[in-house]
């Protein structure tokens, strides 16, 4: 068992401040920790509602081993359930598919309602008998878990201890609330995965900050100077960045995507770029939106699921479906761009001797700002 | 379950009136075949469908215990399906008192 580090120097002011040690990491004895300590008693993000879009539409995630079933009933709601039979355990649903009427166990056929609900233990009782005096269905519905559906993400608390969703995020709502408008997906080519060879927390480091911009992504900074950036600051709930020149993309027939409706001024030229803490990244702008899930799937490895969404939905505007996926290709490129410094920052934390690092009193702020909330998330768990 | 591979009347031996494949009759062994195709092809409505005729035969012949467990079989799918019988098939096992009733909704 490793001898857990002391945070103390992670939580010191930016200035002084060092980075969370290597071992967060690359230790899968710290992994297994912030699982339960930072992942499972936060809001992490799990999936899409874009992935579960009609009525009876159910996916089994994985979710750092923790089967779940996400499923969306007749009247839209999203439900997170563990994906397991209340007789003998068995997976529920192993591969993505519509339920018509129940939600039938492939075992012993042991059916549950899409609101979660026993409806029928066949032969429970003996062959033909379907009810018996100490198997009591309202007793045996599956276990669900608390979810929250923002921005299309699909946020789970897997401990059940957590402030509900609308308070721990109430600043972010508050914040973006000119975007609580229907958000379309823009179809199949709005929708890919990146399989990175890093630990998660590098991907949300990297993306909160604006400090790589001109180095690792010169194109995107040719018309998005590191000047007309600013840092977002919410201890404890998100960090990112902020730019003043959000140029639409436009295609050679000057076509564009139509705006979401009522925006202000600010974001005329305005996006925002935000980590939600844990694992969720959501970019805004004022002709769409996008999230990624972060997915890991072991210490070193993480699978970032992207999601691009627009004001109109895409069967009303087929026309700019070469720019949705021109859009799309451009996300992907810069996305593209940073697998190298999150490859890289997770080889660097197998050196030995690196304590952390220090961050730019000025720029790294956002970063460090996640940092600080992980460890606090660490400590707490230690206490507990 | 036997060697025979009857995937559809699990239990078959055990239930009153089935002493097993040989000896049923000919539109029995019809039904079983269209079971077997339907559970093959994962066919949920067919399925009830024909637990549900199956059903029926055992109660024209008086045999209650083989009927309750066709008509579970036919209900089941008939969940599985959302399909309105399901409804029905709920209410004649509740009449044998086999079944709850299915709650309102
Ligand atoms: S394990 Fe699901 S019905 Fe038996
Ligand atoms: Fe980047």
């Amino acid at each position: 068992m490793t001898k857990p580090a002391s945070l103390e120097t992670v939580m010191m002011p930016v200035n002084r401040a060092n980075g969370l040690p290597n071992a967060h990491y690359i230790d899968p004895v710290i992994f297994a920790e912030e699982r339960q300590s930072v992942l499972f008693a936060n809001w992490a993000g799990v999936g899409f509602g874009k992935d579960i879009p009609e009525a009876g539409d159910a996916k089994p995630v994985d979710f750092l081993g923790v089967p779940l079933l996400l499923l969306r009933d007749q009247e839209g709601a999203v439900h997170v359930y563990q994906n397991t039979c209340r007789h003998r355990g068995m997976i529920l649903v192993d591969a993505p598919r519509n339920i018509r009427g129940t939600l039938r166990c492939p075992y012993h056929s042991w059916c549950y309602s899409l609101q979660g609900q026993l409806r029928a233990a066949p032969h429970v009782g003996g062959v033909g008998q379907n009810t018996h005096p100490d198997i009591r269905m309202e007793d045996l519905g599956l276990v669900r878990f608390r979810a929250h559906v923002w921005q299309d993400v699909i946020f789970v608390n897997i401990d059940g201890r957590a402030a509900p969703f609308e308070e721990a995020h109430g600043a972010l709502i508050a914040r973006w609330r000119e975007f609580a408008k229907p958000l379309f997906h823009g179809g199949a080519d709005s929708s890919f995965q990146l399989e990175v060879r890093t630990n998660w927390k590098l991907a949300v480091e990297n993306y909160c900050e604006s400090y790589h911009l001109p180095w690792v992504h010169p194109g995107l900074n040719s018309y998005s100077r590191l000047e007309d950036h600013y840092n977002i600051e919410q201890p404890g709930a998100f960090s990112g960045q902020g730019t003043l020149v959000y140029r639409q993309l436009q295609g050679a027939g000057g076509e564009i995507f139509p705006d979401f409706e009522e925006l202000s001024a600010q974001w005329d030229t305005g996006g925002e770029y935000v980590a939600v803490y844990p694992n969720v990244l959501l970019g805004v702008q004022r002709d769409h939106t996008f999230a990624i899930v972060l997915e890991p799937r072991d210490c070193e490895t993480t699978v970032e699921h992207i999601a691009l969404y627009y004001a109109r939905p895409g069967a009303e505007t087929p026309a700019l479906e070469p720019l949705r996926q021109q859009n799309a290709q451009l996300w992907k490129t810069v996305f593209e761009e940073d697998i190298f410094v999150v490859e890289g920052m997770q080889k660097g934390r197998h050196g030995p001797m690196f304590d952390g690092g220090r961050f730019s009193p000025v720029m790294d702020g956002p970063t460090h700002g996640f940092h600080h909330w992980v460890a606090t998330q660490i400590e707490a768990g230690r206490r507990a | 379950m036997t060697a025979s591979g009857c995937s559809c009347f699990p239990g078959v031996s055990s239930v009153p009136g089935f002493s097993g494949v040989s000896g049923v009759p000919d539109d029995l062994a019809a039904l079983e075949a269209a079971l077997l195709a339907a559970h093959a092809r994962r066919d949920c409505d067919a399925l009830a469908t024909l637990y549900a005729a199956a059903a029926d035969r055992m109660e024209r012949r008086g045999e209650i215990d083989a009927t309750c467990f066709f008509l579970t079989q036919a209900f089941v799918f008939a969940l599985e399906a959302g399909a309105e019988r399901a409804a029905e098939l709920n209410r004649r096992l509740v009449a044998y008192g086999r079944a709850w009733p299915l709650p309102a909704g």
